[in-house]
């Protein structure tokens, strides 16, 4: 009987602490920050040491499976590159500033996926140091995969667009109508609130609409592979631009 | 034999184990995807069959906290399932939880699937979104229990038997 009282009492002051820590954790006190940052600067060296010969075994079999592959992309991606920067040239000019030539980006290497949240969030390896700041626009190759959500000294936690609820003002390029782009959790995503009458068509290409604070305007987001009515608005389903499964390298968008 | 019967008892012991299961988890996690074994848990539901009631909970506390540090928001939701998991598991017979055999292979293969099942309950309830598909199931529930044997079969015909109590 004791035993069991004993149990129950450690048990209930364990269960309250651990609440007790949840809720500093959600009203974002620091210390928890804290810890974290010193956290994984303690754990990401002793995880790159882990990853390191597994990431050499990986490219170096890669290489030699994918070496003619490889040499006829790097061109194709250098044609890409330099339809990208004229791209890019042509959305500063046309934006009014909305990304100025003072701004960058910020190069980052995925460092974790979350394997039961693939599509949720994802740990990148630039945090406040580098000038990284919660809400700032993360790109991949092809266009918006997610925003910052949390900064650490050395790391930045990002949800991707995919993740479940989360949304982005998105705009559809052909109609110019404005939608509110919400995650599903799964490689999809739903346009929501363009009414019955909305001219949205499959195949239409999505951009940012910038209507946040740190995501400019006209970044492409992805494109309509489905429209249906449901009510009196549209269901639309909406594939990424970007294939969320092979990130490696991402951009944050730097402020203006 | 004490040297080893301390190390299993002892909570630093099981929680640098902890880290290195994290760190290699988290090295693993490019490369598997969504097929990444979850190591903590393993490591968790091991320290269960050697550790104490009270060492097993304040482990099973600690560890949350840990694994939230590296892979969650909010610090103390793993800490919670954990406590909570562990209490229950704590019920089961200590001959059972220290004796290395065929019932200790379904026990730990049992306490996985509690452990998944009591994880996405909680997760649900406070509306957090966890990513319950078929191939993330092979990968934190079938692995793990496949890692969990392995390590058994390492205890039963390697030094690491002294663990025994």
């Amino acid at each position: 009987m004791e035993r069991v009282f004993k149990g129950w009492f450690l048990v209930g002051v364990l269960l309250f602490s651990s609440l007790f820590l949840a809720s500093l954790s959600l009203r974002g006190w620091s210390g928890i920050d804290f810890l974290k940052n010193h956290y994984i600067s303690l754990a990401l060296p002793v995880e790159k040491v882990i990853s390191f010969p597994l990431f050499k075994v990986r490219d170096f079999f890669s290489f030699l499976y994918f070496r003619a592959d490889l040499l006829s992309e790097n061109e194709e991606l250098k044609r890409e590159v330099a339809l990208l920067r004229y791209q890019l040239s042509l959305l500063r000019s046309n934006l009014n500033g909305d990304i100025s030539p003072r701004e960058g980006f910020i190069p980052c290497k995925v460092v974790y996926r979350f394997p039961d949240r693939w599509f949720g969030e994802m740990v990148v390896d630039k945090g406040m140091e580098d000038g990284v700041a919660v809400g700032m626009a993360v790109l991949g190759e092809r266009g918006l995969i997610g925003e910052v959500i949390e900064v650490g000294a050395k790391i930045s936690r990002v949800k991707l667009i995919t993740s479940y609820g989360s949304v982005v003002g998105a705009l559809v390029v052909r109609s110019r109508s404005f939608g509110v782009l919400r995650g599903t959790g799964t490689p999809y995503c739903e346009l929501l609130y363009i009414p019955e009458e909305g001219d949205v068509s499959t195949g239409d290409e999505i951009v940012t609409a910038g209507m946040g604070e740190k995501i400019p305007a006209g970044i492409p987001i992805g494109e309509v592979v489905n429209v249906s009515k449901r009510g009196d608005v549209l269901e639309i389903k909406v594939k990424p631009v970007e294939d969320f499964s092979k990130l490696r390298y991402v951009w944050i968008l730097k402020e203006g | 034999m004490f040297g080893y019967l301390k190390r299993g008892e002892s909570l630093i012991f099981w929680l640098f184990l902890l880290f290195g299961a994290l760190s290699v988890e988290g090295a693993l996690s490019p490369f598997l995807g969504f097929l990444t074994p979850d190591l903590a848990v393993v490591v968790i539901i091991a320290s269960m069959c050697c550790l104490e009631e009270v060492k097993g909970l304040l482990f099973a506390f600690l560890g949350g906290i840990l694994l939230d540090l590296r892979w969650q928001s909010i610090v103390g939701l793993s800490s919670f399932y954990l406590v909570c998991a562990s209490y229950i598991l704590s019920f089961f017979p200590k001959k059972a939880r220290f004796k290395f055999g065929f019932k200790m292979v379904l026990l730990g293969i049992g306490a996985l699937v509690f452990f998944q099942l009591f994880k996405f309950g909680v997760y649900r309830l406070l509306g957090i979104e966890y990513d319950v598909s078929f191939i993330v199931l092979i990968g934190r529930v079938l692995l793990d229990a496949l890692i969990f044997c392995f390590v058994l079969v390492l205890m039963r015909v390697g030094g690491l038997r002294k663990l025994e109590v």
